[in-house]
């Protein structure tokens, strides 16, 4: 696929996979059955796991957790079958995530993402990583402060 | 401006030239006077924003010390010749205390992402990056491998 596609591809999942909520829509257009994700939280020695469902997962269990999500792309930067953005969000957290009840508290954050794609253009290697305070330690940091007890 | 490859080569030589071979003497020539980074902190009470040269060199000290045999890879790199993101892997004995975590002895794989800020000289200017396994790979009793 040209880089246009695939920045293309990149703009649609967070358009529509994250800020719509709509990962299920688009997933087997954009992500290939085999994906590879490699983020916090993947409870493997090497952090990555594969196939359609952790993907999914990851995802799904982030907007539903903060519901009212948005993102940003603060950069993107695609050669040929590499491309990387910096995801700047912020959204309410409404339900257990991370094994953080709800605090309901407006959290700020940021990803780095660096995907690279198949040969159809489909996310074939997806690696997130947080930078900042991770949000983990945002939410707990909430609740020590007494605010949510 | 550096071109897109100009600028990668600057980020390859940080990964070789200045970590894994700890010339750390290169800093003052590869990075602005005004270098500004954005990195997960290494230890509790320590905020995650720092700037300048001095504070860089602490860092890659830090590192060296809970490290010694630290070496990192670029598994990947693109750029647009003024931001340079870099999907890399450090690795190396976990021999004192990093982050919060007590040495393990064992030899260590961490990911991350990298991300690299040059100005018009091509000289780094801000770093912001992040660990995708740190907390997993540093564990006492690591999980499974898959």
């Amino acid at each position: 696929m040209s880089v246009e596609q695939n920045i293309a591809t990149i703009k649609k999942f967070v358009a529509v996979g994250l800020n719509e909520k709509k990962i299920d829509s688009i997933m087997s257009e954009i992500c290939a059955p085999d994906v590879v994700l490699e983020a916090p939280g993947v409870p493997t020695a090497a952090g990555q796991a594969s196939g359609f469902a952790i993907f999914r997962e990851a995802v799904f269990g982030w907007t539903d957790a903060f519901p009212d999500v948005q993102v940003d792309i603060a950069s993107l930067i695609v050669e040929g079958n590499s491309g990387s953005f910096d995801l700047p969000y912020s959204g309410t957290h409404a339900k257990e995530f991370a094994g953080v009840p709800p605090t309901n508290e407006k959290v700020h954050g940021a990803e780095l993402w660096f995907v690279q794609f198949d040969d159809e253009g489909r996310f074939k290697n997806v690696r997130i990583c947080e930078y900042g305070t991770p949000l983990r330690a945002a939410l707990i940091a909430a609740q020590a402060h007494g605010v949510h007890p | 401006m550096p071109t897109p490859e100009e600028a990668k080569n600057v980020i390859r030589r940080l990964f070789g030239e200045v970590l894994t071979d700890n010339h750390v003497e290169l800093i003052d020539e590869m990075y602005a006077e005004d270098y500004e980074f954005d990195a997960p902190a290494l230890a509790s009470g320590s905020g995650p924003v720092k700037t300048g040269r001095e504070a860089f060199k602490a860092r890659v000290a830090a590192f060296r010390t809970a490290f010694p045999d630290a070496h990192y890879t670029v598994q990947d790199i693109v750029s647009d010749g003024r931001i340079v993101c870099t999907r890399m892997e450090f690795g190396g004995t976990h021999a004192a205390p990093f982050a919060g975590f007590a040495p393990t002895g064992r030899d260590s794989k961490v990911t991350g992402i990298h991300y690299a800020l040059l100005n018009e000289q091509g000289k780094i200017k801000k770093t912001w990056a992040g660990f995708t396994n740190i907390a997993e790979a540093l564990a006492p009793n690591p999980p499974a491998e898959s």
